[in-house]
């Protein structure tokens, strides 16, 4: 899954240096937006810390 | 000529030179990244990528604004992280770098990259002085050079990844590459 998002912003990078497509900040938010997604999915359990 | 554009290129040999110095130690001292340790990288690639918008289009608030929220993302991680190992009696992961653990550096660098970005996002002339997207082949030596690194550590990054996770969750504490079993 990590190598996934990894590649999500490779797909973005190669679109916006061999390309000229204006819907790549789009998609570059959407790699974000999956990327904070997977960070609160498995970072849900309290932290020490806080308790 | 293009003097914003050169600097958002330095930013972002900075960040690659961040990434690259990561994958070192994670190949000659064998430190091998925790998911924690990853997504900071996948982090520090976001903030790139508005650094990298402004190099190929030339400087945009919104890619200014897109490198500020990936900041964000990857300090809320990294700092997570160091939630995580700063209570007494709770071990650290991995080898210091000049006194702190990758994952505090990364905090700093987070909040170092997002305030530099608010700094220079306020530079309203470098949005007038542009000519919008250049290709690569156009693009000064330093832009060009800037623009391949960060294509380069990006697609190690995505090969070294998945030889250490595989297409499934990454080990919370890795001690060998799944592709090697």
């Amino acid at each position: 899954m990590m190598a996934f998002l990894f590649g999500l912003f490779l797909v973005v990078a190669c679109g916006l240096v061999f390309g000229n497509k204006k819907y790549i900040l789009v998609g570059a938010y959407a790699s974000l937006v999956g990327t904070a997604m997977w960070f609160v999915h498995h970072a849900s359990d309290p932290l020490s810390i806080l308790l | 000529m293009y003097i914003y554009r050169k600097l958002n290129a330095l930013g972002l040999i900075v960040i690659s030179g961040m990434l690259c110095f990561a994958l070192l130690d994670q190949f000659l001292a064998h430190e091998l990244p925790c998911p924690l340790c990853l997504l900071q990288r996948i982090g520090f690639v976001a903030v790139g990528i508005g650094v990298l918008l402004n190099v190929m289009r030339g400087p945009r608030p919104a890619h200014y604004s897109f490198s500020m929220l990936a900041a964000l993302v990857g300090g809320a991680v990294a700092l997570r992280q160091v939630s995580l190992h700063v209570i007494p009696g709770t071990p650290p992961y991995g080898a210091p770098f000049l006194g702190f653990h990758f994952y505090t550096w990364a905090f700093i660098w987070f909040a170092v990259a997002l305030t530099v970005l608010a700094v220079i996002t306020s530079f309203a002339r470098q949005y007038k002085d542009d000519d919008g997207f250049l290709p690569l082949r156009t693009q000064p030596w330093l832009c060009k050079i800037a623009v391949i690194m960060f294509l380069l550590i990006i697609s190690v990054n995505v090969l070294s990844t998945f030889a250490l996770c595989g297409p499934g969750v990454c080990p919370d504490n890795p001690v060998s590459y799944w592709i090697f079993g």
